[in-house]
């Protein structure tokens, strides 16, 4: 392969992604194109087939570690997740268990399950979170990388949420409900989707890093996503025992501190970050560094 | 089924399980043992506070009665889908309440599902699809999302969507569908009580489903493809 | 969705090949993806193609036999799923995947 390699990540193809961010020459695709594995279901919806169905996996080494890789194309279909697309993670994320990889490391880029194939992208979805919290038991951390057009909603929205750590640009967009959804239930004065502005406070990576859904947060940049992932792999997650009731304890506090706000300045503001307003304008180095540190409150 | 119907149904030896709001509770005896009982009632979606309140229950269940098996009673229409649960991170309380549930199986609590209403999308994910069995009555209803959405999404008539639910189980809304891909383990028609404590006893940790899927075939490919990936040789440069 | 098939003479002197299967593009709305791969064809070779544009069928000949114009190729199999790019696009995408396929000392 000789990709034409853009600094962008949010512009690279999943394939362009992994070469910039694995160590050169390392990457074993497993399941490659010439396997020709597509999905059967999309010919009976006149809607065309993608040779890997939209994800890459395969073996690879980041920062000298071995890993088991997967990269969701999130142009294909919007990254939807139909029956190939879920088993072939399943399948990486069981692989890594049994090899005994360093970490599990997802360059997720999906809107969530494939309609075509609700159901089977459904139970797929939930298939993959099974192997995580599978890999996570087993001492192997998941890594979870969002910068793509398609940030991650739906079924891949909440196995985000279901990494040890996120590394997220402030391009990429971490959700549930998409911005059209929310529109849509509650009406276009109570959300107008198409203000961009809005959906990134409200989904988008800054918003994500402050109030700590993201662990990490990098520039749109290739590189700066590759050195991210090297300083994660470095210094693995490691989960406190006690790592579910932290976790609820601080998502009640959460709901309890800022569950009336209607903004996401708001939030920022009740966070004792000064001129909140700005935070949009400001670059990625200076949202970080205006971020609270862990237990301070106002 | 209505909720009293089921937990007569369910639990003839007797229960302690009462609905405060959409949130169920309580424990039950079956004949294979004592059982934590924790769900919804009333198709609510789940929202920030109904999640962090599950979340509350397996806190309270994994603290007080160790190992003890937990039966789950699922009715939802799905997440609530809302600014407030998008602006707050509904993706971690939803991957929390996941959380829980993986944390109770590594501890030894049997999880079966029992879906006696509705069980859509995101809200079917976070609570009903992680159980170690999944359940369901013949009138319960199953779904990702609902034809007609699914027509305006794909521009396809409906009438070649309805064509086609009839006789590919992989898209289209139902029970039936879920059962013949592996998502629905069983369906429980008659003597619930006798399927619940078979299902007690055999529920392992391990996720079958993909090979469910196959052998039913509704998803014939998933779990060979699964196989090939985990078994598939390393390179010798590793 | 349309599946169509067009085979050409192979080049009697072909450019060196890498050997590994070659991909480019993907398969977005206005876009397409090329796989080119090593295949006994008898000296031909042949492109099966899958587009969700229906009727251009003379347009694809002439693209694809201008690419084997471009290009020196014997016993390669194209396998193209197209989700309704133009002629140029689909051009680029034929060039870049033999770009790849001729491996990296081209």
């Amino acid at each position: 392969m000789n990709p034409v390699l853009r600094r962008s990540y949010s512009e690279a193809t999943a394939r362009q992604r992994v070469a910039a961010l694995m160590d050169p020459g390392s990457f074993r695709e497993l399941v490659p194109p010439a396997d020709k594995c597509t999905s059967p279901h999309l010919d009976a919806f006149r809607v065309p087939v993608s040779l890997d169905d939209g994800v890459v996996i395969g073996d690879a080494r980041a920062a000298g570690r071995p890993i088991g890789l997967f990269a969701q194309e999130g142009r294909f279909l919007g990254g939807a997740i139909g029956e190939i697309h879920s088993a072939k993670i399943v399948g990486l994320i069981r692989r890594a268990i049994r090899v005994k990889a360093a970490a599990v490391v997802g360059l997720l880029d999906s809107g969530g399950v494939r309609l075509q194939e609700a159901n089977a992208g459904e139970i797929g979805v939930s298939e993959i979170l099974r192997a995580v919290f599978d890999a996570r038991a087993a001492g192997i951390p998941v890594i979870g990388l969002v910068g793509g057009a398609s940030g991650v909603f739906g079924g891949a929205g909440i196995l985000s949420g279901c990494c040890d750590v996120l590394i997220v640009s402030d391009h990429g967009r971490v959700g549930v409900s998409g911005p059209e959804v929310i529109e849509t239930t509650q009406g276009v004065e109570a959300f107008d989707s198409r203000d961009r502005a809005l959906v990134w406070r409200t989904t988008g990576g800054k918003h994500r890093y402050l109030l700590g859904v993201a662990g990490m947060l990098v520039d749109d940049d290739l590189d700066a996503f590759r050195r991210a992932l090297a300083e994660t792999l470095e210094q693995p997650p490691r989960p406190p025992v006690d790592g579910v009731e932290r976790g609820w304890q601080e998502l009640e506090r959460r709901w309890n501190d800022w569950g009336a706000c209607r903004d996401a300045v708001e939030i920022w503001r009740a966070m004792g970050i000064r001129e909140p307003e700005r935070i949009p304008d400001l670059d990625v180095a200076a949202v970080r560094a205006a971020r609270p540190r862990r237990g301070e409150r106002p | 089924m209505t909720l009293l119907d089921l937990l007569r149904d369910l639990f003839p030896l007797g229960h302690s399980v009462t609905a405060a709001g959409p949130l169920v509770t309580g424990s039950a005896r079956t004949a294979a043992g004592e059982a934590a009982v924790v769900g919804t009632t009333g198709s609510p979606a789940l929202g920030i506070p109904l999640l962090l309140d599950l979340g509350r229950c397996y806190r309270r269940i994994l603290a007080e009665t160790p190992a003890r098996p937990i039966v789950l009673l699922v009715d939802n229409s799905g997440q609530r889908m809302g600014l407030t649960e998008e602006l707050l991170g509904l993706s971690q309380y939803i991957a929390n309440l996941l959380a829980w549930q993986d944390l109770a199986r590594r501890r030894g609590h049997r999880q079966v599902a029992v879906i006696y209403g509705r069980a859509v999308a995101g809200g079917f994910i976070a609570f009903g699809l992680q159980a170690d069995r999944i359940a369901a009555v013949p009138d319960a209803h199953v779904a990702v999302m609902e034809l007609p959405v699914v027509a305006r999404v794909t521009k396809l008539p409906m009438e070649d969507l309805q064509a086609l639910a009839r006789t590919v189980p992989v898209f289209a809304p139902g029970i039936e569908n879920f059962y013949a891909m592996g998502g629905v383990h069983e369906i429980w028609r008659t003597d619930l009580a006798g399927h619940l404590a078979r299902a007690l006893r055999e529920a392992d940790g391990q996720d079958t489903r993909a090979a469910l899927g196959a052998a039913r075939g509704g998803r014939k490919l998933a779990a060979g493809l699964v196989d090939e990936i985990v078994q598939a040789p390393l390179c010798s440069n590793r | 969705m349309e599946t169509l098939q067009f085979e050409f003479e192979g080049a009697a002197d072909p450019d060196p090949a890498a050997g590994c299967p070659a991909l480019a593009g993907v398969v977005a709305s206005g876009n397409l993806e090329v796989l080119l791969e090593s295949r006994d064809l008898g000296g031909r070779c042949r492109f099966d193609v899958r587009t969700a544009a229906d009727g251009f069928g003379a347009v694809w000949q002439a693209v694809l036999a201008d690419f084997m114009q471009r290009h020196r190729l014997r016993n390669v199999l194209g396998t193209i799923n197209d989700y309704a790019a133009s002629p140029a696009v689909v051009s680029l995408r034929l060039d870049q995947a033999a770009e790849s396929f001729a491996g990296p000392e081209s």
